[in-house]
């Protein structure tokens, strides 16, 4: 009766600090239709029930790394994370388990334990719990799944393997039990640790790619800028020149070949380099470097901007958005047959309407909710989408994907009257 | 007969403008007639007397009057939202003011006949559109308005009101139950206002700006919803 009180009540502690690890690895959002109360509730009966019944080690270690991942499904993310986290999570679980059993007296398994043990259990990891989320995990909302992940993952599976042959081996030397226990629950600690700076210098190099992008189209809008420059000088200084021979054509009535003249002057004033000129310097930058490289890299590129030029969005997500999406844009079609892009910018009614269309061949990696470039770099997967959607619901807009007939087509709409 | 304005001070450009119309009508078998003018002065003369234009193709860089004045001439003075005005201009360089005329398209001189064709899709879907009508029943009777005068309906007990243009029409009916009829440009942004977005001046999260200058607020419930709409009804409209 005792053990059912201690089981019960431990395990009810266990499944909120369950809850409060979740949160240090997962953003809120919780995948639509899937009750949070019930999945919890369901991981504690399971749980309680498979330890009340057998009283065996290898179904508890099984239940309960299964039963994580069933909780982790409530939360967005990828697959591979998700796997990552179960292992962390039991891992920290499991270590405190055998360190507080030990610390109290020699079990033998299958055999009845300290009844204080469970509570020494539970207080300890929520001990290590508290001390991740205060001091070890620092980028809690970084939704991706962290590079050399099967590496992670390898120091508490192996843990959790020592610990149990270590057990099931009936070893009844409680010294030796205490010390590795400690020893490796200090090891998987670090681990967090390594994930946390994983995460980190991930995200850094990131936002490296970002201001890089954000330098190279400063640089190339001012070679725009001068070249129209230099273009204007020219023509103005030679304009005498042009005039005295454009009227001598047409003293003689020589229609066509005045004709051809002027189109030579227009096209020495059409400066190649500059596809867009909106006067709003932040959406000129960027479209103008990204659009010409595109043009250099795919056959038929088109394009229509039709906003003002004092639109209200910062250059830097511009440059997130745009960047991002028409560098995707620009690689995926690349790739296919008919190298293909058009982009498609309207302002209407205080609202920016953005849509970038790009042909595309190779099998679209799709996963969960979130597309996938088909860039192979580690880790990039997805990313830079990420950080769109980010930007778009910093300005309340909305973002839809679809792919049919080999054409990727993003849609985004922002809101641009947050100010006022 | 739909009647189209041109209205800029290059002869060569309102000439070709007027070409490529007539050819656009008689390939899709529509029935138009072309004006044009070279000065805004002379246009907002004509439209003063009370003659209307379905479609006006108006230089932004008119001399005296230029472009922007003529649109806010249309929009604010005679307070004519239909008239689906097109933009022309060398430079795709635009002023925000330009856009609070909400015009239908900006076309980058030299005109190409495919952004006509495009254009011209566009406004003919518009045009046709406009015409539906919305039926009401009061007292026995059945009423017709043309859905483009209706800026909004708004509930109070049991009673519908629309509010058009000038006048204020109250009949007994259920908003949601008309919520669900209306064409798509008609938007629940509250459990008691139904608007036509053709009236929306300035779109933000919270609330809508209307073309008269009242603001309306949407209701945290119809928030996503209203964003939906946005998607899917303005992006129809300017594609």
């Amino acid at each position: 009766m005792l053990d059912i009180f201690t089981t019960l009540s431990s395990n009810l502690f266990r499944t909120f600090i369950l809850k409060k690890f979740m949160t240090i690895f997962f953003t809120e959002e919780i995948e639509k239709d899937i009750n949070e109360k019930l999945v919890y509730i369901s991981f504690f009966a399971v749980t309680s029930l498979i330890h009340l019944t057998f009283h065996f080690p290898p179904a508890n270690i099984l239940t309960n790394i299964f039963m994580i991942y069933v909780v982790t499904q409530i939360y967005k993310g990828d697959k591979k994370k998700k796997i990552l986290i179960t292992i962390l999570i039991y891992g920290i679980n499991m270590i405190c388990d055998v360190f507080s059993v030990y610390s109290f007296a020699n079990y033998i398994v299958g055999e009845e334990y300290s009844q204080i043990s469970p509570y020494v259990t539970v207080l300890l990891i929520s001990v290590c719990e508290f001390i991740i989320e205060r001091f070890v995990i620092k980028k809690r909302y970084a939704p991706f799944t962290p590079p050399y992940w099967h590496i992670l993952i390898l120091i508490p599976l192996i843990s959790i393997g020592i610990l149990f042959v270590l057990l099931m081996n009936n070893l009844n030397n409680r010294i030796i039990l205490i010390s590795v226990s400690a020893g490796i629950l200090y090891i998987n600690m670090l681990i967090f640790y390594l994930y946390n700076a994983i995460m980190s210098a991930y995200l850094k190099l990131e936002e490296n790619n970002l201001f890089e992008r954000q330098v190279e189209s400063y640089a190339n809008q001012l070679d725009v800028l001068m070249l129209s420059e230099e273009k204007n000088r020219a023509l103005c200084h030679d304009m005498k020149h042009h005039l005295n021979e454009l009227m001598m054509m047409a003293t003689n009535h020589e229609n066509d070949e005045i004709i051809e003249y002027i189109k030579n002057m227009q096209m020495f004033m059409t400066n190649a380099k500059e596809y867009i000129n909106s006067g709003n310097k932040g959406i000129d930058s960027i479209l103008n470097y990204m659009l010409s490289r595109a043009n250099k890299n795919l056959t038929k590129v088109e394009y229509k901007i039709n906003i003002p030029k004092e639109i209200k969005i910062r250059p830097f997500d511009l440059n997130v958005i745009f960047g991002n999406l028409l560098e995707n844009a620009i690689v995926a079609a690349e790739n296919s047959e008919r190298k293909w892009l058009s982009l498609w910018v309207y302002y209407k009614k205080g609202m920016l309407f953005i849509e970038i269309k790009n042909s595309y061949n190779q099998i679209l990696k799709k996963r969960g909710n979130s597309y996938l470039s088909t860039k192979e770099e580690v880790g990039e997967h997805g990313i830079g989408l990420q950080n769109v959607s980010k930007v778009v619901s910093n300005y309340h807009g909305s973002m839809q994907i679809s792919d049919e007939n080999s054409i990727f087509d993003v849609k985004i709409i922002l809101y641009t009257t947050l100010d006022e | 007969m739909l009647l189209i304005g041109i209205c800029d001070d290059e002869k060569g450009t309102c000439t070709q403008l007027e070409n490529l119309l007539y050819e656009y009508g008689k390939r899709h078998g529509i029935h138009m007639q072309v004006n044009t003018w070279y000065t805004g002065e002379t246009l907002c003369e004509f439209l003063k007397n009370g003659s209307t234009l379905d479609m006006l193709f108006l230089d932004i860089g008119l001399i005296t009057t230029d472009g922007i004045k003529v649109g806010s001439f249309i929009r604010d003075e005679l307070e004519n939202m239909e008239t689906a005005i097109v933009y022309i201009s060398s430079s795709n360089n635009y002023a925000m003011r330009l856009f609070r005329i909400q015009p239908l398209d900006f076309l980058i001189k030299p005109i190409e006949p495919e952004q006509i064709e495009d254009v011209m899709n566009r406004a003919m879907k518009r045009y046709i559109k406009k015409n539906q009508l919305f039926e009401y029943h009061f007292r026995g009777n059945c009423f017709k308005i043309p859905y483009k005068d209706i800026v909004y309906f708004y509930s109070d007990n049991k009673n519908i009101n629309i509010v058009l243009k000038d006048k204020k029409i109250q009949f007994r009916g259920k908003l949601k139950k008309i919520a669900k009829d209306v064409p798509n440009n008609f938007f629940l942004i509250h459990q008691s206002y139904l608007i036509n977005s053709d009236f929306v001046m300035e779109y933000s999260y919270e609330k809508i700006k209307m073309q008269n200058g009242n603001e309306l607020n949407i209701s945290q419930r119809y928030r996503k919803q209203v964003k939906e709409q946005i998607m899917n009804s303005e992006w129809e409209s300017i594609k």
